[in-house]
């Protein structure tokens, strides 16, 4: 396995923006972010060319536990996840985070980083039909959105 | 729609102050890592003791009444996952005890409601109300409270005595200090863990509807 700054450098705005999506908080992702990365520190034997996957993995498991434990935590700023009254905002970062976090996941891994359902259903360990699902109606809910 | 989606994700990157902070966790020496979680460990001891210790002194619902609870989290024993800061320094204690803490101070812990014989009842703040007839799983009840800070906190219940949930939304009047204004944050859990994913349910929305919170779910 290549060393953890080295992978952290590689991987860490893929991570960030996964858990961000994810969770829809800023506060959320930026402590799930650091808690994958520290995770790597106990787990020195990833095989070679899976990094990336496993710390995938890792932020999807956090992620999941966290929405588990809780829904909607939001003691701290959420400046920019939110749209605050009064300011512009972004057509698509709306139709994005109106979207449920599970739909949000798999759109960010299918449309940024480019995994096929397959491997998304391997990541998020559901299966791949599942991935298909969640695609076809979060596609169908963003067209809805931006075409509003 | 492919590309939006794409350019909108590529904006997202990871704010510096938090890359530094990992990098310097990452090069810590193991030692210094052991040390770093014993200090952890010992926080969360000093934490779960100043719990009971409000608990059994039975001040918890005289002096802080506010009740919130997160559910633990099996799979991650021992775990403290802090949740934010403003005002309220929010720590979850997977596994364990879950103390919530307002300005340095515990303010509660446990379920705002429960179900005894087929039948909901709100208990935070030392209440005893039968709720089963004024929520269902598109209605929510709603209790307001304000604590010493001037904070009002609605707590929201909703659903079936077999299948309910609910939720907390924190506002400080004349708070100006975020973007998100007088809001200032809540927390919640979905129908008593039952559910792994949350979905905006009409009990839900009802509440944020008649609370007046203008964020989205």
């Amino acid at each position: 396995m290549a060393e953890p700054l080295e992978l952290f450098r590689l991987y860490k705005d893929d991570i960030y923006r996964f858990a961000l999506s994810y969770t829809h908080s800023r506060e959320d992702a930026e402590d799930i972010c650091q808690s994958v990365f520290e995770q790597l520190l106990k787990h020195p034997a990833i095989s070679p060319g899976k990094e990336k996957a496993w710390l995938m993995q890792t932020c999807a498991n956090r992620c999941k536990n966290l929405l588990r434990s809780h829904w909607w935590s939001r003691t701290a700023p959420l400046e920019d996840v939110h749209s605050v009254p009064g300011q512009e905002t972004d057509p698509v970062k709306e139709a994005v985070m109106a979207l449920r976090p599970e739909y949000r996941a798999v759109v960010y891994l299918y449309y940024y980083e480019g995994y096929s359902t397959e491997e998304i259903g391997r990541l998020l360990r559901i299966s791949q039909s599942a991935v298909s699902t969640r695609l076809h109606r979060a596609r169908q809910q963003l067209k809805q959105e931006l075409e509003e | 729609m492919e590309r939006k989606l794409h350019d909108y994700f590529e904006q997202e990157t990871m704010p510096e102050e938090l890359s530094r902070r990992i990098e310097a966790s990452l090069t810590e020496t193991p030692r210094a890592v052991c040390r770093h979680r014993r200090v952890r460990a010992a926080a969360v001891a000093a934490s779960l003791v100043l719990i009971l210790t409000v608990a059994f002194s039975g001040e918890l619902t005289t002096a802080f009444a506010e009740v919130y609870n997160f559910f633990i989290h099996p799979q991650s024993p021992a775990e403290t996952t802090p949740l934010g800061r403003i005002g309220y320094d929010t720590y979850v204690t997977y596994g364990a005890v879950i103390d919530i803490t307002a300005n340095g101070e515990v303010i509660g812990t446990g379920d705002p409601a429960e179900v005894r014989d087929g039948r909901l009842y709100f208990i935070a703040n030392g209440e005893d109300i039968d709720i089963t007839d004024q929520c269902s799983m598109d209605t929510a009840y709603i209790y307001v409270m304000q604590d010493k800070t001037g904070t009002l906190h609605y707590i929201f219940v909703g659903g079936r005595p077999d299948n309910w949930g609910y939720g907390c939304i924190m506002k400080k009047p004349g708070n100006i200090k975020n973007p998100e204004g007088e809001w200032i944050g809540g927390g919640g859990n979905n129908h008593c863990g039952k559910e792994s994913n949350w979905q905006p349910y009409g009990w839900y929305l009802d509440a944020k509807e008649r609370i007046g919170h203008p964020f989205p779910v």
